[in-house]
């Protein structure tokens, strides 16, 4: 598989720490946000793999719970705190806030805050890429809310009648029912959803980062080679934190030495995908040490963004005015 | 199209004409790549044109009726309208929108509206509503080129009328006077423009017509101009109700010419209630030609 050099490289772990550490920072400096904020926590393993898989001209729809993607893709994490704490330094300059986060540099021009908001228009992306760029594909993550939306089923529809190059893929953090994908669906499955309008898939156990680089390096061969859209159910834990409107001391700063032993909660012992792409490491020889030593320089690099962007001079009123139309 | 690869038309149909005939013909010189038919999907093919936008194409969406902008609303208000400011000013929305609305047609409430003060009171989307032909085609031109969402709204029962107007080769982006006068303003969009115009030749009145063609951002500049001179503005619109687009017109003028007026503005939008289908009920509804010419006579001698 052509997974194997990336499971054999601390690359994944790396990208699901830089995420891991910002959203932890993020909650740890919420009093510099006005407004509310979505943490990507536990559903950071599709971010981690993205990546690997993305090419310089594909382009990424998410939603308002973004920060994994930028953070993973390697967007400035100055950048993006500036931008959510109202700072004139923001890629949006603070017009967008957390919930719209996006950055043109790692293939994402906007971040619909709407649910399914950005699915039409990955497909009129991913419709612009068959003009211009061979072989190019469009990312579009969505969580399994989406679902309830009609857009969703229009554009699954649209995508497949079209054959359009997209990865469709649901961040499903949901909890299945004995026979419905969730309590808000009917389906046995969101991929029987997806494969209704013959949009074509597989469903992953995203507590599993590796688990989902293979199945998003597969789907997307698929996609460039021409065979239309496919669709990714990457099924996450969920993060004890998002049952709380206030998560933010639900787990603590996450420790990698739980990845060792025996935790004795479901998040430490089996969901959080960043403790399992540790021990999936620790079993292919890694040291835990080296880990740590990973850690304390994305850890620190973190920090320093948060600190830099804390002190980052505010948006100038006057811009709010601005850029309403471009002529 | 053929000046510029990058427009697209999209919409139902549309590779047949659409209902209308409007892109007739368009498919056989442009294929359909470029004159793309899609499913009903009005909530979906708004985004796709939205991502279009953002990838470098300028999409045209024909959405048939503006009572469909309820379905394709999410996109066009929530992301086309405000993606240009939420960016940072980096990326521009070139969206171009051609619908129709307004009744005459007995086709009912869902196919015969107007939406003018909705659509316009967003920010960030820019409407013209032409009452001509010619300024119909320059319309299209002109919201095919801009860089930001443009709806061209045209009005239903203009739709396959050859009537000129004066000064037809202006500029679709600047409301204009039509008629010339001295007694009175009568500020109009769309077909009540020609009723205006009729109403004003059977009454023998010395009425200004002002064709407010540019509702967004809303282009109240000669009317006021002409108020200044004519000391009195009734203002139409085929929308209904307080809400109609009327009440920003009239609201706009007294702003900054109060002083000016020799009597209260006088409105004379919709009914506030849907349009009905059967001929006698819509008859009633509609305003007609003696209403706009009892109104004016209403406020010459207020």
């Amino acid at each position: 598989m052509a997974t194997v050099t990336a499971v054999r490289t601390t690359e994944l772990l790396e990208r699901l720490l830089r995420a891991r550490r910002f959203d932890e920072f993020l909650l740890a400096n919420a009093d510099a946000v006005r407004g509310h904020f979505h943490v990507s926590i536990g559903l950071e393993a599709t971010a981690a793999a993205l990546p690997r898989v993305r090419r310089a001209s594909d382009l990424v729809t998410t939603t308002y719970r973004n920060h994994a993607h930028l953070a993973a893709l390697g967007s400035d994490l100055t950048v993006m705190y500036a931008e959510i704490f109202g700072r004139d330094l923001g890629h949006q300059r603070g017009r967008a806030g957390s919930t719209h986060l996006s950055d043109p540099g790692v293939g994402m021009l906007h971040t619909s805050a709407m649910v399914s908001g950005g699915v039409p228009i990955a497909l009129g992306q991913a419709h612009a890429l068959t003009r211009s760029r061979e072989g190019a594909v469009c990312f579009c993550f969505f969580g399994d809310g989406a679902f309830g939306e009609g857009a969703v089923h229009e554009s699954l529809n649209l995508a497949s009648l079209w054959r359009l190059p997209i990865v469709f893929v649901c961040e499903n953090n949901a909890a299945a029912e004995a026979d419905r994908a969730n309590d808000y669906q009917s389906a046995a499955s969101l991929l029987a959803l997806a494969e209704a309008h013959a949009v074509h898939g597989t469903a992953v156990d995203a507590r599993h980062p590796a688990a989902v680089l293979e199945a998003l390096e597969a789907l997307t061969g698929d996609v460039r080679d021409g065979s239309g859209p496919r669709f990714l159910d990457a099924q996450a834990g969920r993060w004890p934190g998002n049952a709380t409107f206030f998560p933010h001391d639900a787990t603590g700063p996450t420790d990698l030495r739980d990845a060792q032993g025996d935790a004795d909660d479901a998040w430490r012992s089996t969901d959080d995908p960043l403790l399992n792409e540790c021990r999936r490491l620790i079993s292919t020889g890694f040291a835990l040490d080296r880990m740590l030593d990973i850690d304390r320089r994305i850890t620190a690099e973190v920090d320093d963004a948060v600190r830099r962007a804390r002190l980052a001079p505010v948006a100038p009123p006057d811009t709010a005015f601005r850029d309403v139309v471009g002529s | 199209m053929t000046s510029d690869s990058t427009v697209m038309v999209l919409g139902e149909d549309v590779t047949a004409g659409g209902p209308f005939g409007l892109t007739k013909g368009l498919v056989d010189g442009h294929g359909p790549q470029r004159v793309r038919n899609t499913p009903i999907s009005e909530g979906a093919v708004m985004g796709v044109a939205v991502g279009l936008a953002l990838g470098g194409a300028r999409p045209f969406v024909d959405l048939m009726f503006c009572d469909f902008m309820t379905a394709a609303s999410d996109q066009l208000f929530n992301h086309a309208a405000k993606i240009h400011f939420m960016s940072g000013g980096n990326y521009s929305v070139p969206l171009a929108v051609w619908t129709i609305g307004g009744g005459g047609t007995r086709w009912g409430a869902q196919h015969s509206q107007r939406l003018d003060a909705w659509i316009s009171g967003v920010p960030g989307i820019k409407m013209i509503a032409p009452a001509s032909p010619k300024l119909a085609a320059a319309a299209v031109l002109e919201a095919t080129a801009d860089p930001d969402p443009v709806v061209v709204f045209a009005d239903r029962a203009l739709l396959y009328s050859r009537q000129d107007l004066p000064g037809d080769s202006g500029s679709p982006w600047r409301s204009r006077v039509v008629r010339t006068g001295s007694e009175l303003t009568v500020a109009a969009t769309g077909r009540l423009v020609h009723l205006a115009l009729d109403a004003a030749a059977a009454i023998g009145a010395s009425a200004e017509v002002v064709d407010v063609q540019r509702l967004a951002p809303l282009d109240v500049e000669p009317v006021v101009d002409s108020v200044t001179r004519t000391s009195r503005l009734l203002v139409l619109h085929d929308e209904a109700g307080p809400g109609a687009l009327a009440a920003t017109i009239a609201a706009m003028v007294q702003d900054v010419a109060f002083w000016e007026l020799d009597a209260p503005i006088a409105r004379l939008p919709s009914p506030a209630t849907p349009v009905p289908a059967a001929a006698s009920l819509e008859d009633a509804y509609a305003l007609d030609a003696d209403d706009v010419a009892g109104a004016m006579k209403r406020l010459l001698q207020a």
